[in-house]
């Protein structure tokens, strides 16, 4: 287990490594020069040189990597061209808002994602998984931005339930929950409902059932608990998911996380921000994975006790 | 007791195994359990008629696309302009049909461009193995670690904006998901016994890629093909959206919802008909998608 | 010689298979007595239904597109086929259960073998939190196993083929049930560990007072552990009787090439003897006698008509135009 467990943080360690190379290199290829940008139209030659200096970006691209390299381990995710602030402030500011709307989303996501998946699974063939996977289709080809207006038409501008946008107390995240959370249900509504009807052909659920077990014993206690391991797998992959769904919907509903920053980034070509914030989206994903793969090998005896 | 026994009586009725069972090629196997099901056919055909949407739409819609009217906007489906109109007047109905081949146009090409990089990459470093594979698979890995959306909105700063660079970005983020698909059947038919026959018998490695073991991995190709289309569509609609896709006065389906998002209060249909036409679309696909995949391989999720 | 209880009595089952395009009929009219504590022995080869005869007694079908159309199925007297499902569900495990053949996949992996153990009796009796792992501790070392405490804390996949199947039983009569199905238990283990299985199983019927219904096609083992035996052809019993009657005046040409198929130590041969053919294709079953087409005996009646089950000798029935009383031979003869 010890074993397992140092490999994949060292494998962890090397992607995230590669990946933070990757995207500086990756944004000096961004066309436009964040000098001459932040001096402004009206600036000259002279004046150019000068904030070019200052924001150290005259330095061979190798001391310029050294430089971020070490900043980034000591926390320091550079300043923001656009806000003259550090980046890691606005993102401090942040941060919270999207974790919290993550963890909501991803909570209403896999609950109704393992029901309905369970619901259509254990009904194989019948009435039940026929409507299940019809919503689940359905709720995987929906665009995004899309149901996230459709809600807002009807509960904010209807039927003033809910507030649109911002990040102002619990009502707030609501319906940017339900979005997000909706596509992900999807697809692990889908899972789901293959690993339950593999599982429920296995030998040991014949057994369940000679036992003379409820069959609803049987679905949760025994199929569902060995569909677990693979399903847990399959909603840690949908955290990255939503990570990058994040972006749209908190565009739609104007709410103030790290994907509205990367958009407003981005447009306003701040390439220190948006170097640190591909950095983060990408370095929660590789840990997260690394996280549900060694949840995974908990969960799994046969890894457990190796 | 332990005499010779006789052999089977010739001609005994319902003794011998019926001789005339139909022999079915897998192709035609494949096709009937796939018109068995509905819905894939159904949504087959949808996607035929958007193709010839896409082509015929110039010639069939009642508007033009940039026909302003400035008498005439924002108004609701009326029996002039079926869907309504936007914020210049424009006929809703002939801007979204006219979006049918910029979708379509954009989803297909991305994902055959993904696909076919990603086959070439799989094929290689699923066959030869060694610094090959591990390289391969170090950059599948690293794209792998950007959520989908990130890496498109990455790479379209980096090019800028517009549609071509969103087919760019989206055979991107496509390439890694082909190239682990082809790389692990390649793996796997190369183990098998016919393989190691041909290659016994001297056959080159281009001849085993490219009769043997390429034709194993079509079947899991298709089907994930047909679902990453769906998956294109959304992005390119989304980054459309976002403003770093289509520009106007494209009618692409994203851009056109984003046109109508600051109108939501006076008129809904603005938003509603573009993003149903995505739903659909999308919704076509991905049952296709499940269909072909059940017609391949039912013991898939029978 | 006094009558023994009938504990399992099955008459005139049919269980069907609806596929598609046709019905497959797995189980057709079979009859089979079961005496409390005895052993039957139900013999076949492959498709012959003996399966699905267990599992339709045991009313494990679901999953399966499987029916019992027609038939009584009686546990001690009781009716146990038209009853509701919770009380079919209440007699699994508790008065009648089973084994299966593949101890390596029919244990669930994810819980330990103590678990599994307390879940079964808690589901019929209740007891507290001790006194059901006490019980399940009891059987499991009943059934021999080495090291009980640390067993009932493993994992199935810490354990060998023959300990699973040492577990599969202690959890098939922890709630002392009046049968034990035992579908080919054997088959898939060393052949030492076979004798030591079934030693076990002697042993424990002795000792809790289960009757066993036991399905193998090996004829050794039958010989061994039977002591009724029944012979299954194509979804119906071919020939019943005593287990040294079967052996010693054996009266069905199948039950008759069976065998003669084994070969015997120290005896030597220049060809094996076979049967003949092929178990016929259940959707193309023959007309008249199932087994005609294969018979060295065969001659016309056999093939265009089904003969009735004849007495032969005390209990002894066989499912054969030669074995009809001479009156009911018309026509040709052998």
């Amino acid at each position: 287990m010890l074993k397992y467990t140092s490999r994949r943080l060292l494998g962890m360690i090397l992607t995230l490594f590669l990946v933070t190379t990757c995207v500086f290199f990756f944004v000096r290829l961004i066309p436009g020069d964040p000098a001459r940008l932040v001096a402004g139209e009206q600036a000259t030659e002279a004046d150019v040189l000068a904030v070019r200096a200052q924001l150290g970006l005259d330095e061979p691209v190798t001391t310029q990597y050294l430089k971020y390299i070490s900043g980034v381990v000591q926390g320091d995710l550079g300043t923001s061209l656009r806000t003259k602030r550090p980046v890691a402030e606005e993102v401090g500011y942040r941060y919270g808002n999207t974790l919290k709307l993550t963890f909501l989303s991803l909570g209403w996501g896999t609950v109704a994602g393992v029901v309905l998946g369970v619901w259509s699974g254990r009904n194989r063939g019948k009435w039940q998984d026929y409507t299940g996977m019809a919503t689940a289709v359905s709720g995987i080809s929906m665009p995004s931005f899309w149901m996230g207006f459709l809600l807002i038409m009807v509960f904010s501008v209807k039927l003033h339930w809910l507030p649109t946008t911002g990040a102002a107390g619990f009502q707030s995240y609501i319906l940017p929950a339900i979005t997000l959370g909706t596509s992900i249900a999807a697809i692990i509504a889908r899972f789901t409902r293959s690993s339950i009807v593999e599982t429920l052909k296995e030998d040991y659920i014949r057994t369940a059932r000679a036992k003379g077990l409820s069959e609803n014993v049987v679905v949760w206690k025994h199929a569902f608990r060995n569909s677990m391991l693979s399903v847990v797998t399959v909603v840690g992959l949908q955290f990255g998911f939503l990570l990058g769904g994040a972006v749209i919907v908190e565009a739609v509903f104007a709410f103030p996380g790290l994907g509205s920053l990367l958009i407003q980034s981005v447009n306003y070509r701040d390439y220190p921000a948006i170097q640190s914030l591909i950095l983060i989206f990408s370095a929660q994903f590789i840990i997260i994975n690394t996280l549900v793969d060694m949840l995974y090998a908990t969960l799994n005896p046969e890894i457990k006790l190796s | 007791m332990s005499e010779k026994l006789q052999t089977i009586q010739p001609g005994a009725p319902g003794a011998a195994m019926d001789m005339h069972e139909e022999i079915k090629t897998p192709m035609k196997v494949m096709t009937q359990r796939f018109l068995k099901q509905r819905n894939s056919v159904i949504a087959l055909g949808f996607i035929l008629f958007l193709v010839v949407l896409a082509f015929i739409g110039p010639l069939i819609v009642p508007f033009d696309v940039n026909q302003y009217d400035y008498s005439a906007i924002l108004q609701g489906p009326s029996s002039t302009h079926w869907f309504g109109t936007d914020e210049f007047g424009r006929d809703l109905f002939s801007r979204i049909i006219l979006g049918t081949p910029i979708s379509l146009a954009v989803g297909l090409s991305a994902v055959t461009i993904g696909a076919v990089t990603g086959t070439v990459l799989g094929l290689l470093s699923g066959y030869y193995r060694g610094w090959i594979d591990a390289v391969v698979m170090r950059i599948c890995d690293t794209l792998f670690a950007f959520p989908g959306i990130i890496l498109a909105i990455a790479i379209v700063a980096i090019l800028g904006s517009g549609l071509y660079n969103v087919v760019i970005a989206v055979a991107v983020f496509s390439t890694p998901t082909f190239a682990r698909i082809v790389r692990s059947r390649t793996m796997a038919i190369k183990e098998s016994v016919f393989v190691k026959a041909a290659i016994n018998l001297g056959a080159s490695d281009a001849r085993i890629l490219f009769k043997h073991i390429l034709p194993g991995a079509i079947p899991d190709i298709i089907v994930q093909y047909t679902m990453s289309i769906g998956t294109s569509i959304l992005t390119a609609s989304s980054l459309s959206f976002l403003g770093m896709g289509a520009q106007p006065p494209t009618p692409e389906w994203g851009l056109l919802l984003s046109n109508g998002r600051q109108y939501i209060a006076t008129n809904i249909y603005t938003t509603i008909f573009p993003g149903l036409a995505i739903f659909f679309t999308v919704l076509s696909f991905n049952t296709l998608g499940d269909g072909l995949r059940d017609a391949l391989d039912p013991k898939l999720t029978e | 010689m006094a009558e023994k209880k009938k504990i399992l009595e099955v008459k005139h089952l049919h269980t069907h298979f609806i596929t598609d395009d046709v019905v497959v009929k797995a189980v057709d009219d079979v009859s089979l007595v079961l005496e409390e504590g005895s052993t039957l022995g139900i013999v076949g080869e492959s498709g012959s239904g003996k399966s699905v005869t267990a599992l339709s007694v045991m009313n494990l079908l679901m999953g399966t597109k499987g029916k019992v159309v027609e038939g009584e199925i009686l546990l001690d007297g009781d009716d146990i086929l038209n009853i509701p499902e919770s009380k079919k569900r209440d007699l699994r495990g508790g008065r009648i259960s089973m084994i299966f053949q593949e101890p390596m996949t029919s244990l669930n992996p994810v819980m330990t073998i103590g678990d599994q153990l307390i879940e079964c009796i808690k589901n019929h009796e209740s007891l507290s939190k001790q006194e059901a792992y006490d019980r399940a501790r009891n059987i499991l070392e009943m059934t021999g196993v080495p090291r009980v405490d640390k067993m009932m804390k493993e994992y199935p996949f810490q354990l060998s083929g023959g300990q699973r199947q040492r577990v599969m039983i202690a959890m098939a009569l922890i709630c002392e049930p009046e049968v034990l199905i035992a579908d080919e238990p054997t088959t898939a283990l060393d052949v030492t560990i076979q004798a030591q299985i079934l030693d076990l199983m002697n042993r424990l019927k002795e000792k809790i007072g289960t009757s066993i219904l036991f399905i193998t096609h090996d004829l050794g083992v039958v010989a061994e552990i039977c002591d009724q035996v029944a012979v299954m052809y194509c979804g119906r019993v071919v020939e019943t009787a005593d287990v040294y009657s079967l052996f010693g005046h054996t009266a069905h040409p199948y039950t008759q090439g069976l065998l003669a198929s084994i070969p015997k130590l120290g005896e030597k041969v220049e060809e094996l003897t076979v049967i003949p053919g092929n178990v016929p294709n259940p959707r193309r079953m023959p007309a008249g006698c199932k087994f005609a087409p294969r018979c060295p005996h065969a001659f016309e009646r056999c093939l265009q008509e089904e003969p009735g089950f004849y007495e032969v000798g005390k209990g002894h029935f066989s499912r054969c135009w030669l074995n009809a009383p001479d009156n009911e031979v018309k026509g040709g003869e052998a």
